[in-house]
């Protein structure tokens, strides 16, 4: 058996697993597995430090712009206006930590499904923090409904990899409840932060507007990467007869009789919904996963590191 | 419209609830769903097929209610008056007798009937109601006019073909005198027409069809068989055997005797095609018993390669005969091998005895004797013959041919000395005259029989004739009440026989001594008082007596050209002056309203579960 397989089985999540500890005994070694695994994924790749797009102060030439006045002058870069007469100024990257947001969604759509939706997302969370930690990243996580928390209390940054425990303990104690607004929240989020890097939307993206929250991220210069998570039961629905459907999230009720015929409607209006959100990504150059809690969160993981160049 | 059933129709009661049930909210089932985002967008669309949804609803409480409806009909057993249908009234004649034994490849004839019968049942329609008559000898309604075509299915597989000949003239006097019915009489003659056509005067509104079983056939079987004492010798006695070819070419036919299950003798005829041969075959000895003769060919009607007869054996007759001295009386007595005789002297006479038959001569009693006696030449004054004078040379002038004393007698020219002339009362019955005087005279009580011969027969020349130990032997079986004339003929297929008419055929000759009948196929029909027992299969019937002894009873035989000829007939076998309707074939609704009901609630039932409760299973 291999490592990768040996890994999936022991941590393979339970096709009821509400009432169980989001992190279960085996979970750090799991995730010292990722880590190993990451570091084979991006061996030669990674420098302990990321460089950031952001341009700053640094030994390191990236590119010229124009002068334009209240700049320094030391940076003028007298050469090419000797060559040019142009006053051009020299730009140098930025070398600093990568700040890695973790925005993760605690609405009530997300207290739901067999596996259970918010476990799975804060395994995802802890997964991609503690290589964030790891790799000396700082990590932010900051979970959010219909607002973002108002305190700093309610929400983490953290730095290093001993800092993992906190990481776990911040997360166990989260609850979902409450209606999403992931537009207004991440708008809010893009306006308050001074520090760009990446923001991990984990999110079931439940809310009509949610597009253009993600399009405040990317105005605001954000790396955006958003983890798409759903639970079987809203992917496939065996629902049929009359019912009163219950909104977990809103609370809300509405009577429907199900026929086979309305349950193909929602199967093709859920899964355009997902590929709209898909494509919309791709076009920006997003970085999309989309996940079905009963995959194991590992896959996922791997996944994002192989294939959608997640953390390089 | 009529129902069989009415208490069903409660069942319409089934309406409330289910209407009930419709008002009722349904409570549904509450299921978690993350958000409703895309159902509220779903059936924002749906809104405009609410209405529809409402009709669906309705059209399935529609549904129900007929499905229930027509069920609860269904239930009722519904029937439609004749005049809205078209119903017929149906008359089956089923031919059962002896020629649809034939073998049609690996059916009979009977069996081939037997479909086209059910089939005919089975398109009866609406309002039409069936009466089977089984034709055979006798036209027998087995099932008289009913709509039940289960009664008729059950009833047809119980029939059985007999041995009879057939008799379709009796069913179709049965159809001539039919009531008079509203609908239009249909008559259906399912068989092989296998004899001449029937004469009929078809009532009105009557139409025939023929329902042919049967292909060619080509047969040759015995069709008459019999057997006769000699009026001589009861011991001897001649066979009577006719011969039938059926077929399209002359046959060589060889027959075989058999008297008492042994092989007696063998005979070859040629029999022409299409033609009957008769033969009387030379003079037989035997103590009677069974005679069997069998016809060695193949066809496919085996049951005429047989013909059975019995004869029955003598019944000894205890006669004493009182007389000083009659040699001649003697000598006429111990030629009859029936009649153990025995001679008593005047003086050794006693009144009673336990013979059957007494005869004087010569003496006789002062009294009249109980029991049967023959008195000749003198009589006692207690018999009521009153004596006036004598007549001289009198002559048989006339005597009755026809009254078993005198069959076979030849009494003309019989010189007689003298006569005792006497005043006959009403009791007494002139057998023989001469010129008015009566010769011979026979007197009969419940109790006793007496004949008298008013001449000394010894004064006259009878006795060197062969009329007297005719007469004498006549006389003796009269009284003793032997009738080996009758014993031997033997009765006709498809009668019936009563326990009175049985005795006769009994070696035993008391009622007594029978106690069932077992005829050829293994019945047994026990007597009693009213017991009738039908003559149904050619064979040997037999009888059993209260002693457990089995004894030959009589013989019963197809013995009839026309079953021989077993050729189908290719037309409606009937004529008539007048022009036969028959019956037009069209499209009749076979079955009963019930089942169209049932039909189309299960029709509803499938097309409600369809519209409402299928399930794609992808």
């Amino acid at each position: 058996m291999s490592a990768l397989s040996a890994l999936a089985a022991a941590s393979a999540p339970s096709m009821d697993d509400r009432d169980q500890p989001v992190f279960g005994d085996d979970f750090l070694e799991t995730l010292e597995y990722l880590q190993i695994i990451a570091r084979k994924i991006l061996s030669g790749q990674m420098k302990a430090e990321r460089r950031s797009r952001q341009k700053g102060v640094s030994v390191e030439f990236a590119d010229h712009r124009p002068y334009s006045p209240g700049d320094d002058f030391r940076f003028i870069d007298w050469n090419v206006f000797f060559r040019t007469e142009h006053l051009f100024l020299k730009l140098f990257e930025e070398e600093e930590d990568l700040y890695i947001y973790l925005l993760l969604d605690c609405s009530g759509s997300i207290d739901f499904g067999k596996p259970y939706k918010f476990h799975y997302l804060r395994r995802l969370a802890a997964a991609i923090g503690y290589l964030g930690l790891a790799s000396l990243d700082r990590i932010f996580v900051i979970p959010f409904s219909q607002s973002l928390p108002r305190s700093a209390a309610q929400q983490l940054a953290a730095r290093g990899k001993g800092k993992v425990f906190r990481l776990l303990h911040f997360l166990e104690g989260l609850k979902a409840t409450g209606p999403t607004n992931l537009s207004h929240c991440m708008k809010t989020f893009a306006g308050s932060r001074r520090k760009r890097g990446l923001a991990v939307v984990l999110s079931d993206f439940y809310d009509e507007a949610a597009i253009s929250g993600l399009n405040a991220l990317r105005y605001q210069k954000f790396e955006v990467f958003v983890i798409h998570c759903l639970s079987p039961q809203e992917a496939q629905p065996e629902l049929l007869g009359d019912l009163r459907l219950h909104d977990t999230e809103t609370g809300r009720f509405r009577e429907v009789t199900l026929t086979e015929g309305l349950l193909r409607r929602y199967r093709q209006t859920f899964g355009d919904w997902c590929t709209n959100l898909e494509q919309f990504c791709r076009k920006r150059e997003i970085g999309y996963v989309r996940c079905r809690t009963d995959v194991p969160f590992q896959d996922i993981i791997i996944h994002m590191l192989r294939r959608e160049k997640f953390l390089q | 419209m009529t129902f069989a059933q009415p208490w069903f129709l409660l069942g319409f009661a089934l309406f409330a609830p289910i209407i009930l049930l419709y008002l009722l909210k349904q409570r549904r089932r509450r299921m978690e769903v993350s958000t409703l985002m895309f159902w509220d967008k779903i059936l924002r669309d749906e809104q405009t097929v609410t209405s529809l949804t409402r009709l669906k609803k309705l059209l399935s409480l529609l549904l129900q209610l007929l499905f229930v409806a027509l069920l609860t009909l269904a239930a009722a057993r519904p029937s439609l008056s004749g005049k809205l249908t078209g119903a017929r009234r149906i008359v089956l004649l089923l031919d059962i007798s002896a020629s649809m034994l034939v073998q049609e490849g690996a059916q009979t004839r009977f069996e081939l009937a037997r479909h086209q019968a059910h089939g005919a049942v089975r398109g009866m329609s609406i309002g039409d109601s069936l009466m089977l008559v089984t034709v055979a000898a006798e036209a027998d309604i087995v099932h008289p006019f009913t709509d039940s075509k289960k009664a008729l299915h059950d009833v047809i597989d119980t029939l059985h073909p007999t041995h009879g000949a057939t008799e379709f003239k009796k069913a179709l006097q049965l159809v001539e005198q039919l009531p008079a019915d509203p609908r239009e009489t249909h008559v259906y003659l399912i068989t092989d027409g296998a004899f001449e056509p029937v004469p009929i005067n078809p009532p009105p509104r009557t139409r025939f069809a023929y329902l042919p079983v049967g292909g060619k056939s080509d047969n040759i079987g015995i069709s008459g068989f019999s057997v006769r004492p000699l009026p001589s010798s009861p011991r001897d006695f001649q066979i009577h055997i006719e011969l039938t070819n059926d077929s399209e070419v002359e046959r060589r036919v060889p027959v075989e005797l058999r008297i008492g299950g042994r092989l007696a003798d063998a005979f070859e005829f040629n029999v022409p095609a299409g033609q009957s041969l008769t033969r009387t075959l030379r003079q037989f000895s035997a103590q009677g018993g069974e005679i069997e003769a069998f016809a060695d060919v193949k066809d496919n009607f085996p049951l005429d390669n047989h013909a059975y007869a019995t004869l029955p054996r003598p019944r000894a007759i205890r006669v004493r005969l009182v007389t000083p001295e009659n040699l001649f009386l003697q000598s006429a007595l111990t030629t009859d091998e029936d009649v153990e005789a025995e001679l008593v002297k005047p003086d050794k006479y006693t009144e009673t005895s336990d013979h059957a038959v007494s005869i004087f001569s010569g003496w006789h009693p002062p009294k009249t004797p109980p029991g049967d006696s023959i008195f000749i030449g003198d009589w006692p004054d207690d018999l009521g013959l009153k004596k006036r004078g004598e007549l001289s040379k009198p002559l048989f002038s006339e005597w009755q041919h026809d009254h078993p004393v005198n069959r076979h007698l030849a009494l003309q020219n019989v010189a007689i000395e003298k006569a005792l002339g006497v005043e006959a009362g009403p009791a007494f019955q002139r057998l023989a005259s001469s010129f008015n005087e009566p010769l011979v005279l026979l007197r009969e009580t419940p109790e006793q029989k007496t004949l008298v011969v008013t001449f000394d027969t010894t004064t006259t020349d009878l006795p060197l004739r062969v009329a007297f130990p005719i007469l004498i032997a006549n006389a003796i079986h009269y009284l003793a009440g032997s009738d080996n004339v009758e014993r031997w003929v033997n009765p006709p297929l498809g009668g019936l026989l009563t326990a009175g008419e049985l005795v006769k055929y009994s070696s035993a000759g008391t009622n007594a001594t029978l106690r069932a009948v077992i005829g050829p196929d293994g019945t047994r029909t026990v007597l009693d008082a009213r017991a009738l027992v039908p003559v149904t299969h050619a064979g040997f019937y037999r009888a059993e007596t209260s002693a457990d002894e089995t004894n030959i009873l009589f013989a019963a035989n197809l013995s009839s050209a026309r079953e021989c000829r077993t050729a189908p007939s290719a037309t409606l076998p009937l004529r008539s002056q007048q022009p036969i309707p028959e019956i037009k074939q069209g499209f009749r609704l076979g079955f009963e309203p019930w089942a169209v009901l049932a039909f189309l609630a299960a029709g509803l039932l499938v097309t409600e579960w369809v519209l409402f409760h299928r399930r794609v299973i992808e």
